[in-house]
């Protein structure tokens, strides 16, 4: 729980969402960041990389946010890592309902680059408190 | 004299005759055996001297004999005596003393004949008293009357039909009234029916009209015998009262007329209407199940429920449950499709109930129902409709929720961009660059308000707007939603004010709600509102509601639009969409959002001085926290 959240992988199927996180988390919050463009990439660039953190975009054609999430809890040493995900879909029985599959947390499109850095530190910092 | 004495007397009588006979036989003896030995007149003399002394000795025996046959006859007159009076029990008069004490055998015989006497008594008097309790019980009523009609015994029954007690009737006449009432006026005694041509009603039964003590009349059926008791003639009378079986006659006759006029509507009514038998076979169906089946009485007739239920549609497992309640003696309801003989399908509602005896035995099954196949096909069809409906409405939730996702994915794209490039990742800016990308954010933010607009209509009307209610304290909620609008206001030199606030204003509510209907009449407060302006807010306590008040200083409603201002996609000037932004569903919302809360909205607005919008929010003593969704009221505010 105390440890410094440094590396984030980013699975998100909009390469222009895509760039832009990469630049806010990487020039705004310091993060060390990694992106792919599906939940199958997502899984194999997540053994490899071992991230403290993964950001996964809800809707993405093929293997979608939940069943990436799924998918990545039967991978041992990936089972605990925290997943955070980001979505379009704002009513909020969507995101309770993306709350209660084990991840940490939801963020909204369209989101702040200036402030997403800090929203993502303080979901990382109360992960323990649930 | 009684016989006995006179047997004493002949008694007395026979003895002294006996000594006279027995003296002169003596006499005679005694001279002849005197006559040898002495002369006659010695003979006379001693005779003479004899003869009283005889005489003397034979009236002493004569009356010894007399009070001798009198000791003996004493008690057998006694006995006498008393047997004459137990032989006339109806004399009158002390009877004598019981002939008890007597001593020796007649004593004894005596003795005797009391213990018989007194068994007698005690048999007569249990015989009477039998009599009488069945006198007393009969239904009844027994009168015995003299010729002339005086009554001189009743039982208990005859008293009751003629409302008085027994020992009013005794003495009196029997009056009654025959039932035809010409024959009436001629007499109205038994006596007069004996005596006149109605005599011959000896022996028969015929109805009579009795009158009872209060004048009142009662039927009576009546039987007369004439009898002959200890050598007087007595009239009988036995009584029916009629009354009961008038009653029960009348009871019948309405019973059966109800009967038939049920049959009638059992027969004719376009309802289902079955019998069935003990055993669930069916005994009578009425025309609208044959309307209905197509099977004609006599063929229905010992077929089970399920044998006429059949068709390819019918639901096996209903019609199983039916038999095996009729098997169990128990009613069932139900409504279940079946087809007529020619293959058309109907619907039946049916309600089976068995129909028991007093004691519990089955006897029916009565099954009473309707032809439902109209409605059925009407509720198919509205089924239909509703699945269509709701098919249409998860497209359509479905069209606006990825519509929302795709104008999001762009827009993420161009504001996190512009948000990286105004948080400086990409250098410095120049004024003019920072200017022009400000507008550009902002107008990123107008469009996807917009889109949070659309999309939070849709879910009102689809009634999907989720509300989470929690004990919301007012005062806060408005601080807050100034402290979130201040820069917006400030932006467009207006000034927010808070005004007067009731500190103890806590609801029940969704915050987040809330705070969008703050938001969406700031915003237009601000936006109404001249340059350097003040928008002020307040909060007060007006039971039964709490009152946010939102008071610009602007141009006012004008008169004629404001009966639409809460609908959809309407400004008072349709230029002002472009003017002042937004979309012209920001009220309309708000609306349905504050209705959702069981509050209300309303403004006073005057042209050229400004607006005024109340939120009246209820005040809920001991509200419970809840989650909702919006209802049809929800959807009706933006209808």
């Amino acid at each position: 729980v105390t440890t410094k959240l440094k590396t984030i992988l980013h699975i998100e199927d909009e390469p222009d969402i895509r760039e832009v996180v990469r630049l806010a988390l990487e020039e705004i919050g310091g993060f060390k960041v990694e992106s792919c463009e599906s939940g199958e990439d997502g899984l194999a660039k997540a053994q490899e990389f071992q991230p403290d953190l993964i950001l996964l975009d809800v809707m993405m054609p093929g293997m979608d946010g939940p069943t990436t999430l799924h998918e990545l809890r039967k991978i041992p040493e990936l089972a605990e890592t925290p997943v955070i995900f980001m979505t379009a879909k704002v009513q909020t029985h969507e995101i309770e309902q993306y709350a209660g599959m084990g991840a940490i947390g939801v963020l909204t499109k369209p989101f702040d680059p200036a402030s997403i850095s800090k929203e993502i530190r303080a979901l990382w910092r109360r992960r323990g408190d649930d | 004299m009684s016989l006995v004495s006179r047997t004493a007397i002949a008694a007395a009588v026979v003895a002294a005759v006996v000594l006279a006979i027995a003296g002169g036989t003596t006499y005679v003896a005694v001279r002849q055996s005197v006559a040898g030995t002495a002369s006659d007149l010695e003979v006379r003399d001693i005779a003479a001297r004899l003869l009283p002394i005889a005489l003397s000795l034979e009236i002493g025996v004569v009356l010894l004999s007399i009070v001798a046959a009198q000791r003996v006859a004493r008690p057998l007159l006694d006995m006498a005596t008393y047997t004459d009076h137990i032989r006339n029990l109806d004399s009158v008069g002390d009877p004598p003393d019981e002939p008890t004490k007597l001593m020796g055998e007649v004593g004894a015989l005596a003795d005797a004949l009391e213990a018989m006497l007194q068994r007698m008594r005690e048999a007569a008097d249990d015989e009477r008293s039998r009599i009488n309790a069945i006198l007393a019980s009969l239904d009844e009523g027994l009168v015995t009357m003299r010729a002339d009609g005086v009554v001189e015994s009743a039982n208990r029954a005859a008293a009751r039909m003629f409302g008085c007690d027994e020992a009013e009737m005794v003495g009196r006449k029997f009056r009654v009234v025959t039932a035809d009432r010409r024959r009436a006026r001629a007499d109205g005694t038994v006596a007069g029916l004996l005596d006149t041509g109605e005599a011959n009603m000896v022996g028969k039964s015929r109805k009579l009209v009795g009158r009872r003590k209060d004048g009142t009349e009662v039927p009576i059926e009546m039987s007369i015998t004439e009898t002959s008791v200890q050598g007087r003639n007595l009239i009988t009378g036995v009584l029916r009262d009629l009354s009961e079986r008038r009653h029960a006659e009348k009871a019948l006759r309405n019973a059966q007329a109800e009967t038939k006029k049920l049959a009638l509507v059992a027969s004719r009514t376009q309802n289902i209407v079955i019998i069935m038998d003990a055993a669930g076979r069916v005994e009578w169906i009425n025309d609208a199940v044959t309307r209905i089946t197509g099977y004609a009485l006599e063929e229905a007739i010992g077929k089970s429920p399920g044998e006429i239920l059949h068709g390819p549609d019918s639901d096996r497992t209903e019609i199983a449950r039916i038999d095996a309640a009729v098997e169990a003696g128990e009613g069932f309801r139900t409504e279940i499709s079946g087809h007529s003989k020619s293959g058309s399908r109907y619907w039946v509602e049916i309600d089976g109930q068995p129909v028991r005896d007093k004691s519990g035995r089955l006897l029916n099954f009565i099954g009473v129902g309707a032809d439902i196949t109209a409605r059925k096909e009407t509720e198919a069809e509205l089924r239909k409709a509703r699945d269509r409906a709701e098919e249409a409405s998860r497209a359509k939730s479905e069209f606006l929720s990825t519509v929302s996702h795709e104008l999001r994915t762009p827009l993420t794209s161009i504001s996190g961009a512009l948000g990286l490039i105004r948080a400086g990742v990409a250098g410095d800016l120049a004024p003019k660059l920072k200017s022009m990308l400000d507008i550009a954010a902002n107008n990123c933010e107008r469009l996807m308000q917009i889109i949070n607009d659309i999309l939070d209509v849709q879910k009102i009307e689809a009634g999907k707007m989720d509300y989470r209610m929690k004990r919301v304290n007012l005062a806060a909620l408005v601080r807050e939603s100034i402290e979130a609008n201040r820069t917006y206001g400030r932006n467009n030199g207006v000034a927010l004010v808070l005004g007067e606030v009731e500190e103890n204003s806590t609801i029940v509510g969704d915050s987040d709600r809330l705070m969008q209907v703050m938001a969406n009449l700031i915003s237009n407060a601000v936006k109404f509102s001249p340059a350097k302006g003040e928008v002020e807010i307040s909060v007060t306590r007006e039971p039964p509601f709490f009152r946010i008040t939102v008071t610009d200083h602007g141009t006012g409603i004008p008169e004629e639009f404001r009966g639409r201002i809460f609908q959809k996609f309407w400004q008072a000037d349709s230029s002002d969409s472009r003017k002042q932004g937004g979309t012209g569903l920001g009220l309309a919302i708000t609306k349905a959002l504050v209705e959702h809360h069981n509050g209300r909205i309303s403004f006073e607005s005057e042209v050229g001085r400004g607006t005024r919008f109340h939120v009246d929010l209820p005040i809920e003593a001991g509200a419970t926290e809840r989650q909702t969704r919006a209802d049809a009221a929800g959807r009706s505010a933006l209808s």
